[in-house]
């Protein structure tokens, strides 16, 4: 294996990443349409729908500030940045020797927070409530985030995302344990609220009373509106591969041999295929919560993040 | 337990680890059905973990300590307090003594004081842990005990006892013996239709199963 190769394919993970992002948004509106008995759109038409806003012409609210109008760009940014401090197909990743999983955690609060100003910029009450309501949410759910990715790290003895998935891809059945089941449930209680899905969030609504996400983009229209939701999908495909990668961490390629490389894009793909079917599941099968249950549904996912951490850290119970 | 090798020791404390994590879900939830759901899903984990030793070892009255326990917990026992929550018309737990954030932090609270005692007897690791998660799961059933008003939580908590139990003496000497285990099974069986009828004559003497209204005087 020579360098060369491995930072070419290194660099390919994220731009992957951004390709499959409205796919994987495609696919998980279409099995929920599906085990709702509808027909659903194409699993292709987030792309259809990215290509149409990127063409239209922007409108902006007359008490918009430029913050507005960057809010989208910094969002896209700092999300798509995101992607190159995770391992995707191998276990090595770009960036990761700028950044360990705790800039992670905060290049993900960045768009979240320039979203919420945007939401406050247009003006508009919708916009104000949805960011208020996404700050609470994003308060509950940070700290059961950083305790997961600390989870996982204290495994591998580093806070870097290659080298923890590294180790735990090295180590086989035997990371099977205790800690790996609390971590991934915790963490999939955090992608939920992270991400806007059911049952914190409805992706799919635009009722006023319920919407967090929609609301703060609900002013934005053309290439911003196209950034920000090509965002939020890349968004969900982070945290699924964050799910696969640290969780489910068989199958991933070291190097960069063709066979290696082939079977971890297969892995990958497979996982992320499951993830995507379990979510839809979970999605369709669970009612939306009261905004205010939202902090409790997030207790959780901390006490079991925490117990992980515990199981697999600190004390060493191995539960 | 000494001397196990292979997958056993793995498997069980998987097995096991899932069952704290739905002893924390009784705890969580706010619908009774899903307290129900999360106890019959722990005795199942933890019917499939005695399987699992029964089948290693092999002895067969542990692997048929684990069908029954499968069988009677997992199924019978929560198909019973369904019955009894559809005869009183009680689905939720309304305003529990302990609320709900600050009952999942107790119970991690409770875990790390469980570890703590098993600690300085912890001689062989897999049964030490074994012990030390029996009695986690012993306290959590207590807490859910202490933490709830609904006479139907309550019974729960008592089951999550005997479950923690269970766990503590798999891990720690294989199961108990047989007869054992078989009086357990039937104690539970007496001590489940009796609170039954108890949670009948509370809803039909006080219009409700809070046991806090039991301090009341009733003529």
């Amino acid at each position: 294996m020579n360098g060369c190769a491995m930072t070419a394919a290194c660099w390919f993970q994220p731009l992957l990443l951004l390709l499959l992002a409205p796919l994987i948004q495609g696919c998980a509106r279409k099995l929920k349409a599906c085990l709702q008995n509808r027909t659903g759109a194409s699993v292709l038409q987030p792309y259809w729908d990215l290509l149409k806003n990127l063409r239209k012409e922007e409108v902006l609210s007359e008490t918009a500030s430029p913050v507005m109008r960057a809010a989208p760009y910094a969002a896209f940014s700092a999300t798509f940045l995101a992607c190159f401090l995770v391992p995707v197909l191998f276990t090595a990743s770009p960036l990761g020797f700028a950044g360990d999983m705790i800039a992670l955690v905060y290049l993900l609060a960045l768009p979240r927070f320039f979203m919420a100003l945007a939401g406050l910029d247009a003006g508009s009450a919708f916009g104000g409530m949805g960011s208020s309501r996404e700050m609470m949410i994003s308060s509950a759910a940070e700290p059961a985030l950083v305790m997961v990715l600390f989870s996982a790290a204290v495994r591998a003895g580093s806070t870097g995302a290659s080298e923890t998935a590294a180790a735990l891809a090295a180590g086989g059945p035997s990371v099977l344990g205790p800690g790996l089941a609390l971590g991934f449930i915790a963490l999939f209680l955090v992608a939920l609220a992270e991400c806007g899905r059911l049952p914190v969030d409805n992706p799919a609504t635009h009722l006023e009373l319920t919407m967090v996400h929609e609301a703060m983009i609900l002013e934005h229209s053309g290439r911003s509106l196209a950034l920000l939701e090509l965002a939020s999908s890349l968004k969900l495909t982070l945290f699924l591969t964050l799910l696969a990668n640290l969780f489910i961490p068989w199958g991933m390629a070291g190097g960069t041999e063709p066979g290696a490389a082939a079977l971890s894009a297969v892995a990958f793909l497979l996982k992320l295929g499951a993830l995507v079917v379990t979510l839809s599941v979970v999605e369709t099968s669970t009612a939306k919560l009261r905004l205010f249950r939202v902090p409790d549904f997030l207790g959780i996912a901390f006490v079991l993040a925490l117990l992980g951490l515990l199981s697999e850290g600190i004390l060493r119970l191995g539960l | 337990m000494i001397g196990v090798q292979g997958w056993l020791p793995q498997a069980v404390s998987f097995l096991t680890a899932l069952a704290l994590v739905s002893a924390f879900a009784a705890l969580s939830f706010r619908t009774l059905h899903l307290v129900v759901r999360a106890y019959a899903a722990q005795s199942v984990l933890l019917g499939l973990a005695a399987l699992a030793v029964g089948l290693h070892k092999p002895a067969w009255h542990i692997t048929a300590l684990a069908l029954l326990t499968i069988g009677f917990k997992g199924f019978g026992i929560p198909w019973f307090l369904f019955k009894v929550m559809e005869d009183v018309k009680i689905r939720r737990e309304a305003a529990p003594f302990i609320g709900y954030p600050a009952s999942l932090l107790g119970g991690v609270g409770l875990t790390l004081v469980s570890y703590a005692a098993v600690r300085p007897v912890m001689t062989d690791s897999f049964a030490g842990r074994g012990l030390a998660l029996g009695l986690t799961i012993m306290l959590l059933g207590l807490w859910l005990m202490v933490g709830r008003k609904k006479a139907v939580t309550q019974v729960v908590g008592l089951l999550i006892v005997d479950n923690g139990l269970f766990v503590a003496a798999l891990s720690t000497s294989f199961s108990m013996p047989m007869i054992v285990e078989l009086g357990l099974l039937f104690d539970l069986l007496v001590g489940v239709t009796v609170l039954g009828l108890l949670i009948f004559r509370i809803q039909s003497t006080f219009a409700s199963i809070d046991t806090d209204r039991l301090t009341r005087l009733r003529g």
